[in-house]
C-alpha cells in the first residue's frame, strides 16, 4: 500500500513509499530511522500523534520529526543566514 | 463530521493562491560551493596530519569531514529536488494547507495571520533552557517569500524578551536579530518550506527553539545573565562576581579588594590607602588625621586622632622650640620667639 512518508530528520525527505499491508508505526520507524530512538521523535499519522502499534492504511501521511534539534552546527561558527 | 473552520479555510485558500502563482518556487539554482570548500580544506588537513603521523588529529578531522559531507549531501539533494520539472508534492493543495493550519491551531497557543501582508505566525509556550527563562517566541512566516533563502522568509520574535545581558539582540542562544541559526534543522526546515508543509515547518522551528546546543550558541546560557566587572570590564557570571559593599558595583574575582579591617569586598574606587601604614582599607574603616588631614586606618590613629606620623612630630618640634628660648631669671619678661 502507498503512504506519504515525511522524514524530518536530517535531509527531511518527503515522498510516497510502498509498505506491506499490516505495517504499523513501530515497524516503519525501525525500518526508516535505523538506530534512532522513538522517544526522541514526534511521530504523527495524518497529523495526529500515533501509538506504536497503530496500523497504517492506504494514503496515510506519516511524519517523523525529531524533538531535539540543535541550532547551529558543531564545528561551524553560528550564523543567522548560511 | 468535523466542522470546517472558515477562518482557516479562507487563510488556506489565500496561501494556496499565492503559492500557485506562476514563477513562484523557481528560485535560481546555485551549486553549494560554500559547503564544498570546507570539505576540500578538511581533506587537505587530514592528508597533512597523516603525513606527520598525527593520528589523533586525523581522526578528529575525519569526524569533522563526516559532518561537513552530510551538509554537502543535504544541499545537493535539495538542489536536485528543485531541478526537477515539478519538484513539489501535493503540499500546495488548499486541502493540505487547511489541514496543516487546523493542526497548528491545536498545537500552538496562538495562531495569527494577516492575509494582506501574507504573514502567518504561531507562538510557542514559554521556553526555559537550563533554568534560564527566555519567554515565548512568535514564529512569523511570510508565505509570499516561502522560497527565498536570503533573507529567510521567517523570523523569530521574542514575546517576553529576556535577552543575554551582554547582547540585547540575542533573545535565545540560537537567535540573533530575530534570525534563527538553524544548525541541524536547516535542511528539514528548508525542505518543509519548499514543499509547503507548514505544520512540519513550524514544528521543526519550535523544536529547535526548545533545544540548547552548548557547542555553538551566540551566547552561552551560563553567561546569559553575566555582568561586566566595573574595574576591568571582563564578563563574569553570577557565581564568580562580587558586589562592592560601598557602591554596589559588580567586580570580578581578580579585581575584588578586601578591607584589612572589616574584610568586606570593595571595588578599587572605594578603597583607601592608609597614609601611615600604606595598607588598603575601605573608606568607612579610615579616619582623617586631625593634624595632617590624611586618611589613616584605626590602627595608625592615636587618642587625639593624630596619625603615627603626626604623633611623633610634635615632640620634636617642642624640643626645638625650648632650645631657642631665653629664660628671664627675675620675674616675667618678653622674649623673642622663633617663627
Amino acid at each position: 500500500m502507498r503512504i506519504l512518508f515525511i522524514n524530518n530528520d536530517g535531509g527531511g525527505f518527503a515522498d510516497y513509499i510502498d509498505v506491506p499491508p499490516g505495517t504499523n508505526v513501530e515497524w516503519l520507524f525501525a525500518e526508516r530511522l535505523q538506530g534512532a530512538k522513538p522517544e526522541n521523535y514526534l511521530i504523527r499519522v495524518n497529523r495526529q500523534p500515533a501509538a506504536r502499534d497503530q496500523l497504517l492504511a492506504e494514503g496515510d501521511r506519516v511524519s517523523m520529526t525529531p524533538t531535539k534539534i540543535e541550532g547551529a552546527t558543531p564545528g561551524q561558527r553560528p550564523c543567522p543566514v548560511s | 463530521m468535523q466542522m470546517i473552520n472558515r477562518r482557516l479555510l479562507r487563510l488556506a485558500l489565500a496561501i494556496q493562491a499565492k503559492l500557485s502563482e506562476p514563477n513562484s518556487g523557481h528560485a535560481d539554482v546555485e551549486l553549494p560551493s560554500h559547503c564544498w570548500q570546507p570539505c576540500s580544506d578538511l581533506v587537505r588537513k587530514i592528508k597533512r596530519a597523516r603525513v606527520h603521523g598525527w593520528q589523533l588529529a586525523a581522526g578528529s578531522l575525519l569526524e569533522d569531514l563526516a559532518s561537513s559531507l552530510s551538509l554537502l549531501q543535504g544541499e545537493l539533494s535539495a538542489i536536485q529536488q528543485r531541478a526537477k520539472p515539478d519538484g513539489r508534492l501535493a503540499g500546495f493543495s488548499a486541502h493540505e494547507i487547511y489541514n496543516d493550519l487546523a493542526s497548528l491551531d491545536e498545537e500552538f497557543d496562538e495562531l495569527d495571520f494577516n492575509i494582506r501582508q501574507c504573514q502567518l505566525s504561531v507562538t510557542t509556550e514559554s521556553i526555559v533552557l537550563e533554568g534560564v527563562y527566555l519567554g515565548p517566541f512568535e514564529i512569523e512566516l511570510t508565505w509570499a517569500r516561502l522560497f527565498e533563502r536570503d533573507p529567510l522568509p521567517y523570523r523569530i520574535i521574542a514575546k517576553d524578551p529576556h535577552p543575554a545581558e551582554s547582547r540585547d539582540n540575542v533573545t535565545h542562544p540560537h537567535v540573533m536579530d530575530e534570525l534563527l541559526c538553524e544548525g541541524d534543522g536547516k535542511h528539514a526546515i528548508r525542505r518543509a518550506l519548499r514543499e509547503g508543509r507548514l505544520l512540519d515547518f513550524f514544528t521543526l522551528v519550535a523544536n529547535t527553539l526548545r533545544t540548547y546546543n552548548l557547542s555553538s550558541p551566540f551566547v552561552e546560557l551560563a553567561l546569559w545573565q553575566a555582568n561586566s566587572c566595573s574595574d576591568c570590564g571582563a564578563r563574569v557570571c553570577d557565581e564568580e562576581s562580587y558586589a562592592c559593599q560601598q557602591c554596589g558595583e559588580v567586580i570580578c574575582e581578580e579585581c575584588e579588594s578586601l578591607c584589612r579591617h572589616c574584610e568586606e569586598s570593595f571595588c578599587a574606587g572605594c578603597m583607601e590607602v592608609c597614609g601611615a601604614c600604606e595598607e588598603s582599607f575601605c573608606r568607612a574603616c579610615t579616619t582623617v588625621c586631625a593634624a595632617c588631614r590624611r586618611r589613616v586606618c584605626g590602627g595608625c590613629l592615636d587618642d587625639q586622632e593624630r596619625c603615627t606620623n603626626c604623633h611623633e612630630k610634635p615632640e620634636c618640634e617642642d624640643a626645638e622650640k625650648t632650645v631657642g628660648l631665653e629664660v628671664q631669671s627675675h620675674g616675667l619678661g618678653q622674649a623673642a620667639l622663633p617663627a
